[in-house]
């Protein structure tokens, strides 16, 4: 009959599947409004939110998984493709976009060929815009690798990239 | 380090008092602002450099070396203030550390480092000298300097908890008169009465309640939660301590968004902090009173900042407001009554309670007591966080304590209140900011973003931006702020890239009008602010743009030219060589030419010209 | 508990807590209104059923959906006037710019006058004409198979199945989506034996009975399994169910 297919366990699947139960296990009471926390944790742990691993969170909350799912790709903060090694994050909130922000994301995407919210096709860098993250006097900013750079122009923006990608290629 | 479990009121008191009695008032401690801004700008290296030359110099017993949260004066990070005697030194960079660390074991000042005011010239040696600070009244912001916050026995040592106390010795009732009477109102941008909120909750059917923190802070270009999450995360603890007390709730939560991760690790050691030593959990203080409180993160969506909207994030589901016939203070998560209320509004609550109403009441103006923080960023000469009695004049903020507008460039305009907010002209500059002021001019002081604008910032751009911004935080349910952002901000991109008119103007106010009357939650009904307050300060330029296509601050591309000035223009090449299209041509030491066809108008070239050659016109 | 209201000038008696929409639809008023369903909660997704109500002790009427509003005594209501036309009208124009085609929206904006078209229609979304009143979401989870969610946000929003698959592998093929679709934007086509819905093809079980197409096999096996009886319980259509029904009982009463 049309039972759900579920897929055979592989290698990396089982690996996923195990560190997730191992954060599904710290939240024992399997309350549905921990949902979002889980889901962080989980993103914490495997870098992004594959299929298998969000139906597993379903599960262990009782959730159908087009529940998980909706939630999933309501938060911008999820990502349900793998990411790129190096994360370029671009600061869009007021004060940076009166300092120019826009700019500096239109240089980042011309040089990578990316649009905000995409990644590279190797998997080395992704582009992201994000709404504001509170240091706001040093516009505009951007967070490379979770480095804060204020103050930033599109010149610089263009060799910091270039420098933290070219590492990657080197490897 | 605060060990073991505080039974009743007087082992607080004991603890507090051996505490006290085991610091040196004159030890000297170098606080260094580890904010978000100033870690940005290498804070944290300077706090490794100053511990490891003090390390070095064998004096590491004598002084202590203290990273604290956001001190606010962001302009001027990384920032350093030392105690005893106050003294401020700005811009410390690790190279300067061996002189600090010198000076400071001396007992001397390390003059060049001392912020100069630009207007008077004049060297300024403590915050109470530096005009930034000057103007402020740091009731909140103040304690930041004073202790580690990553530490309870700091806060316990300033007096942390001793309003938790006094309300236990006043028992529910009296807290809720006491705060009512403060005239206290919602920090996060309503301003409803927190007295009154409280008291629904208290009144409500129901065994069950809770209490919510906000701290998703989404207005882009606001940072006042964050800052005080960061540098005292216990008042802000102590504050719902003392309203679930008020209001008989067992149970709390922090909202914090996900962008903020140095805030949520913060209030979440805070929180095993308290539980640790008996602030948290069952019989706090031998009252009898239980709570306990919990951390939840945001997963990215500024609609998340309505209440309805984060109580559904907190049942685990999209975030998605919904109506309020009935309030939440009688249904709201899981059905429950529950009280939400703001960071900053949380952290008023500890004073109020111990220094009275009357004391609060004595701040600010008769409708908006107290103070309020702003996030001063923008085209401003002292971008940070300041405090100010509310009816605080906006030009007395930005041209006071923000020393108005740099670079020589005119002021043009202020917007407050975020994206539910609106531009004010300086025609507006003498307006109070308070609760209720600013909405007969078409905006909001909101959750206390202030984002200064000059000459250089298009007014449709701002527009536009704003649209850009809500259109894709709408949680999308309704059709009138789904479709109608997106369409305004489609027709603002018309006029940004020379496409509109003035039928483009009569639709946007015509549909602004119905995503205003129509839409479900705030989102969508303030959203239109924005626009319709530059529409209404700011028509000339959009007049500029429909009928001449014109862009006076030279900022819409479909509406500049780039191109050199012949007379300043040296020939250098670095235009050129930073230009993406290819479209800079000329000879070494020749005057060079942009070519209008190949110009992508990314501003480049201005950027790097260090001959001011480049001209937007 | 019964209340009694005024709508366009005459009383109205309602149950307490009934959705607005409904009472003043069966009251005789013509209170447009899409993405409503009565098995369903509202979730005043379209913006056309406004309407404007004064509460008892208030001195102005509040323009408000009418859908999600419970009735109480002494509501005074109006359900047409020139605003409410005017914010109908606009919000029927959001709504074109996703569903275009869609006759009920064509026939709605003839008979509020709302003239043509004032927004270029959208491009792009994953499902043309999908006016987002999510009612297909919200029965399938109501069914109990929960093959559709709602994703993304804000301009981005659309409907569909999860995991990025065009259906879901929970997906029957009851075809309850298309029934409710108020713009009949989910293709479904049917043969004497097949029914496809949502890219899928499912084979179509006859009527034990009678032989007519029934119900898809894997509606059937849910239903089954969810009953926990067997098969044979569940494949008689409605009429062949209630001619076997009232054959038992006639043979019961023979003794």
């Amino acid at each position: 009959m049309d039972d759900p297919e579920r897929q055979a366990p592989g290698g990396a699947e089982t690996s996923d599947a195990s560190r997730a139960a191992a954060v599904l296990a710290r939240y024992p009471r399997r309350e549905p409004g921990e949902l979002v926390n889980i889901l962080h944790d989980l993103q914490a742990e495997l870098r992004y939110l594959p299929e298998s691993v969000l139906q597993e969170a379903a599960a262990h909350l009782g959730l159908s998984p087009s529940q998980v799912y909706g939630v999933v790709t309501f938060y911008h903060g999820f990502h349900t493709e793998p990411r790129g090694a190096h994360t370029c994050t671009v600061c869009m909130g007021t004060a940076c976009h009166v300092h120019g922000a826009h700019r500096l994301l239109e240089q980042v995407e011309r040089d990578v060929g990316l649009k905000a919210g995409e990644t590279t096709a190797d998997l080395v860098l992704t582009v992201e815009e994000v709404g504001c993250v509170g240091a706001c006097a040093l516009g505009p900013l951007v967070i490379l690798d979770g480095e804060y750079h204020g103050h930033m122009t599109g010149d610089r923006l263009s060799r910091l990239v270039k420098r933290m990608t070219a590492a990657e290629g080197e490897e | 380090m605060t060990e073991g479990r505080l039974s009743d009121a007087a082992a607080l008191a004991r603890r507090r008092e051996a505490l006290v009695a085991a610091r040196d008032p004159e030890r000297t401690v170098i606080a260094v602002c580890a904010g978000t801004g100033c870690r940005a700008q290498g804070a944290l290296q300077v706090v490794e450099a100053l511990r490891a030359e003090l390390g070095a110099q064998g004096a590491a017993g004598r002084v202590e070396v203290r990273a604290t949260g956001c001190l606010g004066f962001c302009q001027a990070g990384p920032l350093l203030c030392l105690q005893p005697g106050g003294t401020v030194l700005r811009s410390v960079a690790v190279d300067d550390v061996p002189k600090v660390v010198a000076s400071t074991l001396a007992g001397e000042v390390a003059v060049h480092l001392l912020y100069t005011d630009a207007e008077s010239g004049e060297i300024c040696r403590t915050a109470a000298d530096i005009p930034f600070y000057r103007a402020q009244q740091r009731l909140l912001l103040g304690a930041s300097a004073l202790l580690d916050p990553t530490s309870l026995d700091d806060y316990l040592a300033l007096g942390g908890y001793a309003a938790l106390v006094r309300a236990f010795e006043l028992g529910p009732e009296a807290v809720l008169e006491e705060v009512g009477r403060s005239g206290l109102r919602g920090r996060g941008g309503a301003g409803f009465p927190t007295g009154r909120k409280w008291e629904a909750v208290r009144r409500a059917q129901g065994e069950l309640k809770y209490v919510v923190c906000n701290a998703d802070e989404g207005d882009p270009g606001a940072f006042m939660d964050d800052a005080l999450l960061e540098g005292n995360p216990h008042s802000v603890l102590e504050g719902m301590l003392i309203g679930a007390y008020a209001m008989g709730a067992r149970e709390g939560h922090v909202y914090v968004r996900q962008e903020y991760p140095v805030a949520v690790a913060r209030i979440t050691l805070a929180i095993r902090q308290a539980r640790e030593a008996g602030l948290l959990g069952a019989d706090i203080l031998g009252s009898g009173f239980a709570f306990e409180l919990r951390v939840s993160r945001g997963g990215g969506a500024f609609v998340c900042g309505e209440a309805s909207a984060m109580m559904a994030s907190l049942e685990g589901r999209r975030g998605v407001p919904r109506r309020r016939l009935i309030h939440l203070s009688e249904r709201g998560l899981w059905g429950r009554p529950t009280d939400l209320n703001n960071v900053e509004t949380w952290a008023n609550v500890p004073q109020i309670v111990l220094r009275g109403a009357d004391w609060y009441r004595a701040i600010g103006t008769a409708g908006s007591t107290g103070t309020k923080i702003f996030s001063l960023v923008g085209k401003v000469t002292n971008t940070g966080l300041v405090e100010v009695p509310m009816g605080t004049t906006l030009r007395e903020i930005v041209f006071g304590a923000g020393g108005g507008v740099p670079g020589g460039k005119r002021f043009k305009a202020v917007q407050t209140g975020g994206p539910s907010g609106g531009c004010l002209p300086a025609a507006k500059l003498d307006l109070p900011v308070d609760f209720d002021t600013l909405v007969a001019e078409g905006s909001m002081m909101g959750s206390g973003g202030m984002i200064v604008m000059d000459e250089d910032t298009c007014m449709v751009d701002v527009a536009a931006y704003f649209l850009r911004f809500l259109a894709a935080e709408s949680c999308g349910t309704c059709t009138s702020c789904r479709e109608g952002l997106d369409v305004l901000h489609g027709l603002l991109t018309d006029i940004t890239e020379a496409r509109g008119t003035r039928e483009t103007l009569a639709l946007i106010e015509q549909l602004a009008d119905t995503v205003a009357a129509t839409s479900l939650c705030a989102l969508g009904t303030s959203g239109v602010n924005p626009v319709l307050s530059t529409l209404r300060h700011f028509k000339d330029e959009y007049l500029a743009h429909v009928d001449e296509k014109r862009c006076p601050a030279g900022v819409c591309k479909a509406l500049i030219a780039f191109s050199i000035l012949e007379g300043r223009c040296t020939g250098c090449r670095a235009c050129a060589l930073s230009c993406p299209a290819d479209a800079i041509s000329g000879e070494r030491r020749a005057v060079h030419a942009i070519d209008p066809g190949l110009c992508i108008k990314c501003g480049n070239c201005r950027d790097v010209c260090r001959f001011d050659a480049v001209l937007v016109s | 508990m019964d209340v009694t209201l005024v709508i366009d000038g005459l009383p109205v008696t309602a149950g307490e807590g009934a959705s607005l929409l409904e009472v003043a639809r069966s009251a005789g008023c013509a209170v447009p209104g899409l993405c409503h369903h009565e098995a369903l909660s509202a979730i005043a997704s379209c913006r056309l059923c406004l309407v404007e109500v004064r509460r008892p002790g208030h001195d102005r009427a509040q323009l408000t959906t009418s859908c999600d509003y419970p009735v109480s005594e002494g509501l005074v209501v109006t359900t047409d006037s020139e605003e409410i036309r005017r914010h109908r009208r606009m919000n029927l124009q959001l709504l074109r710019r996703r569903a275009p085609r869609a006759p009920a929206l064509l026939q709605l904006a003839e008979q509020l006058g709302a003239g043509e078209a004032l927004f270029e229609p959208l491009s792009g979304a994953p499902l043309p004409d999908c006016i987002l009143c999510e009612l297909c979401v919200r029965t399938c989870a109501m069914l109990g198979y929960n093959a559709l969610s709602v994703l993304g946000r804000g301009d981005h929003k659309h409907v569909g199945a999860p995991f990025g698959q065009t259906v879901a592998r929970a997906c029957v093929g009851c075809g309850s989506c298309v029934e409710v679709c108020p713009t009949g934007c989910i293709a479904m086509e049917e043969t004497a034996t097949t029914r496809t819905v949502w890219g899928r093809t499912h084979e179509l079980v006859p009527c034990g009975g009678c032989g007519a197409p029934l119900m898809t096999s894997a509606q059937l096996a849910a239903t089954a399994a969810r009953g926990g009886l067997s098969r044979e319980r569940y494949d008689l259509c409605e009429t062949c169910r209630r001619a076997a029904l009232s054959e038992g009982l006639a043979s019961g009463a023979r003794g």
